[in-house]
């Protein structure tokens, strides 16, 4: 196999030694969540739906009912 | 919100008893929503909503919510499509499933494959493509909420996403719709109104240059009521300028702010 890329390598060293000394990259413990928003009912027209974000990640998801 | 039922027959009592609501515009002039016959949606707009997007923007105008995101310049994927003396602009619209009463299938229809088209060509004008040759700009067009007049939204919308993204352009591009209903010229038209209405006419407008890139017509007017229509439309059209350029100076702001900090 291939060495990963030197950008990799010394990433992965330094993500290695935050953690050692009980830190993150963002600066985060090694416990702590992103930051988390949670809202109902954002898109009236779906009988349901939810946003959430987790720090920089945002999902949306809705909720159709039909007769089968 | 969450009480299921009670929604679904209110919304079945108002498919079979009113497909047409008796009066659309009652005789005060005042529409459904409350609005005068010559007024917009109430928009908000803002810029830069996604992180891993080059540029993009999203609006909500009345019920419509839709959000553009846009990628590019970049290398041409498939290579073949690359043009030597161009970037390649191409545009994706679509629907969520949930974003209409009925599901909406999430493959896209015979409708948003021309929206697509139509979209693409109305923003193609404003772009300096021949800045970036054998590059691609896409965009992406996702209506989460439909209420009529999204096809102009989504240009108004887009057009900041692509100024976002920092890709030299000739204008913004805002788009708006009028049309007639019950008898009177109005602008802004809502799902409603555009269904039980007589005509529709979407038109955007770059407006520093005066230049239309799109106009369309569904429905049937008379050519003076087709010309009042049009003023109509671009009349919104410039109120919807001075609110893209709002959003897109606030994003510079709050970039500002953070480079401060």
């Amino acid at each position: 196999m291939t060495p990963p890329p030197i950008v990799v390598r010394v990433q992965q060293k330094r993500i290695a030694e935050l953690v050692s000394s009980g830190k993150r990259l963002d600066g985060r413990g090694l416990t702590a969540y992103r930051e988390i928003q949670v809202e109902v009912g954002v898109i009236e027209r779906a009988e349901g739906s939810a946003r959430v974000r987790l720090g920089k990640t945002e999902v949306m998801a809705g909720i159709k009912i039909e007769t089968g | 919100m969450l009480n299921i039922p009670k929604r679904k027959t209110e919304k079945k009592r108002l498919n079979v008893l009113q497909k047409k609501p008796e009066k659309l515009i009652d005789k005060d002039d005042m529409r459904l929503d409350g609005r005068k016959l010559n007024e917009l949606r109430p928009t908000k707009i803002e810029v830069g909503v996604l992180g891993n997007a080059d540029g993009s923007a999203y609006i909500e105008q009345g019920k419509n919510k839709i959000l553009a995101a846009v990628y590019g310049p970049k290398e041409v994927h498939p290579r073949h499509l690359a043009r030597p003396d161009r970037a390649v602009l191409r545009c994706r619209y679509h629907m969520a499933p949930f974003s209409v009463d009925e599901r909406k299938s999430p493959a896209p229809s015979r409708r948003e494959v021309e929206l697509s088209k139509v979209i693409r060509e109305a923003l193609e004008p404003s772009i300096f493509v021949e800045y970036y040759p054998r590059t691609s700009i896409d965009i992406f067009i996702e209506v989460l909420q439909a209420d009529g007049g999204t096809r102009c939204a989504g240009i108004t919308t887009a057009s900041l996403a692509l100024a976002d993204a920092g890709i030299p352009m000739r204008d913004l591009v805002a788009a708006c719709a009028s049309g007639k209903v019950d008898g009177h010229l109005v602008l802004d038209l809502m799902d409603v109104e555009d269904k039980a209405g007589e005509a529709d006419v979407p038109l955007a407008l770059m407006p520093n240059l005066n230049a239309v890139t799109l106009l369309q017509m569904d429905g049937s007017l008379t050519i003076e009521e087709f010309e009042k229509a049009v003023n109509l439309a671009l009349d919104g059209c410039k109120q919807l300028y001075a609110l893209q350029k709002e959003a897109l100076k606030s994003r510079y702001v709050a970039v500002k702010e953070a480079v401060d900090e």
